[in-house]
């Protein structure tokens, strides 16, 4: 019982290192990745044209860095969250569906290269924590032509239930080849766990726990159980002529089942008959046996 | 500050979603397939969304995906892929659904479908949008589809059939020996009897 509850225990634990090891591997990566990202656009938060949150952290860190990409006034984006609907509140570990429209006001060709989303420290925009699959779209748009994106990202479980910086940011370049970049979305959100109907590793620790409190249960019953019947048995049988025979022999009668013991006790007969007429016939070599029946006489 | 923070959350909690600075309603296309495994010659279901975001009405709405399915690769079971809507109320969500059946296996591009429409009722300039797209698919056969997700009832016969003079013959075995070992007992007990 012992050795499963260290086993148990053990596996929990191992199971939270494990976790927390893989966390740390994640941002080790990401950092990785922030690295390089950092090089190819630095800072890329800034408020685009579409977005306009009030409560906007990044308004006072506005600093204009010269390296960073500029946004053409003639590429208009929008988004709107599928799933979930609401867009401020994110479920970790589940698929997110946020479409993306662009629109071409201009005069020339855009191409749209890729759309690409980060979770970033809600604290420092530039500080990113999970970085998503970038979506290659390379799609040319004509102008006054709208297109829809639909970006699919999946933040992570470890995140829940917590605030976290969601930048959406969309890559273009007009038939020039000059690069533009567009920040779609832009905001502090709250991933929220999962409210799953059925939750298959809570399920099993249940039946686990549940398992491990019948087994007690059992364990516990049979002690007692063991204890009361040898309570009941001994008393009567020490009363009992059997009681001698139990010490004697060192056995318990009571578990013999009657058949045999009627069949035991006709050969006892036997070697008394026999006795008298071994002892008749020699003493010397019925001295083994006459000391068995004389006991058994008793 | 608070008031446009109320307002915003209202704004998202509404039905209407969008962030459209301007007057211009703003229509998302989406176009996805709901099938896990696209088979030869099986269903292959793709689903159109539309969702206008903008504060107008949309007008005379057209959408056309007949390039991304020809019909030498492509037959229609359900449905259609040139649909026609008169109007899309503002916060309207609309889904079409056509039925396909792929003729041939291998990978097919399946490109973006191109919806026309007119921003509101005074502005009779056709605009024109381009759905999502579902990119390279894998159309597989329906040979390697049975191979992997049919119920292979003549294998698991012939696997019994097979598998099954390993498991008969030792029990024919033991049950001989048991046989033999219980009439031996039986008669013992007979002879047991009688005497």
């Amino acid at each position: 019982m012992k050795l499963v509850r260290l086993f148990s225990f053990l596996t929990i634990f191992g199971l939270l290192f494990f976790t927390t090891r893989v966390v740390y591997g994640n941002e080790d990566q990401i950092d990785a990745d922030a690295e390089v990202d950092e090089d190819e656009q630095e800072t890329v938060v800034q408020p685009g044209e579409t977005i306009a949150p009030a409560n906007d952290i990044l308004e006072g860190k506005e600093d204009e860095d010269p390296n960073r990409i500029p946004s053409s006034p003639d590429f208009r984006s929008v988004y709107v969250f599928i799933q979930p609907a609401k867009a401020n509140e994110l479920v970790a570990g589940k698929l997110t569906r946020l479409l993306v429209g662009a629109r071409n006001n201009g005069t020339q060709n855009f191409v749209v290269e890729s759309i690409e989303g980060s979770l970033r420290y809600p604290q420092d925009f530039s500080y990113y924590i999970q970085n998503f699959t970038s979506l290659r779209a390379d799609k040319a748009l004509e102008p006054s032509l709208e297109s829809t994106f639909e970006y699919l990202f999946m933040p992570s479980e470890t995140f829940n239930g917590r605030p976290m910086g969601l930048v959406v940011v969309i890559n273009y370049r007009n038939s020039e080849g000059k690069r533009f970049q567009n920040v779609v979305f832009n905001q502090t959100i709250n991933l929220t766990e999962a409210d799953e109907g059925f939750d298959g590793e809570t399920f099993f620790l249940y039946i686990f726990l549940g398992a491990i409190l019948v087994l007690l249960g059992f364990v516990a019953y049979q002690y007692l159980l063991s204890n009361r019947i040898k309570r009941v048995t001994g008393k009567p049988s020490s009363q009992n002529q059997l009681g001698n025979q139990q010490v004697k022999g060192s056995y318990d009668v009571d578990w013999i089942p009657k058949h045999h013991l009627t069949q035991s006790r006709s050969p006892k007969k036997n070697p008394s008959q026999r006795k008298s007429r071994k002892t008749a016939s020699d003493a010397s070599e019925a001295s083994g046996t006459g000391a068995a029946s004389s006991e058994l006489d008793d | 500050m608070f008031i446009k923070t109320q307002l915003i959350l209202l704004a998202l909690i509404s039905v209407v979603l969008s962030q459209t600075d301007d007057e211009e309603s703003f229509l998302f296309v989406t176009k996805q397939t709901v099938n896990r495994f696209i088979v030869q010659d099986k269903d292959l279901t793709v689903k159109y969304g539309l969702y206008n975001s903008g504060p107008t009405t949309i007008f005379n709405v057209n959408l056309n995906d007949v390039l991304s399915y020809p019909s030498e690769k492509y037959e229609i079971l359900v449905g259609t892929l040139t649909p026609k809507w008169e109007r899309i109320n503002a916060g309207a969500n609309l889904t079409h659904v056509v039925v396909l059946k792929p003729k041939q296996s291998g990978i097919s591009n399946s490109s973006h479908a191109i919806v026309t429409y007119q921003k509101s009722e005074k502005n009779t300039e056709v605009q024109k949008t381009y759905s999502s797209e579902i990119g390279d698919v894998y159309i597989m056969t329906a040979r390697e589809y049975d191979r992997r997700f049919s119920s292979h009832v003549i294998d698991w016969v012939l696997f019994t059939a097979m598998a099954s003079p390993c498991i008969v013959f030792p029990f024919f075995l033991w049950f001989k020996s048991k046989s033999k070992y219980e009439s031996l007992l039986s008669k013992d007990k007979q002879t047991k009897k009688a005497q």
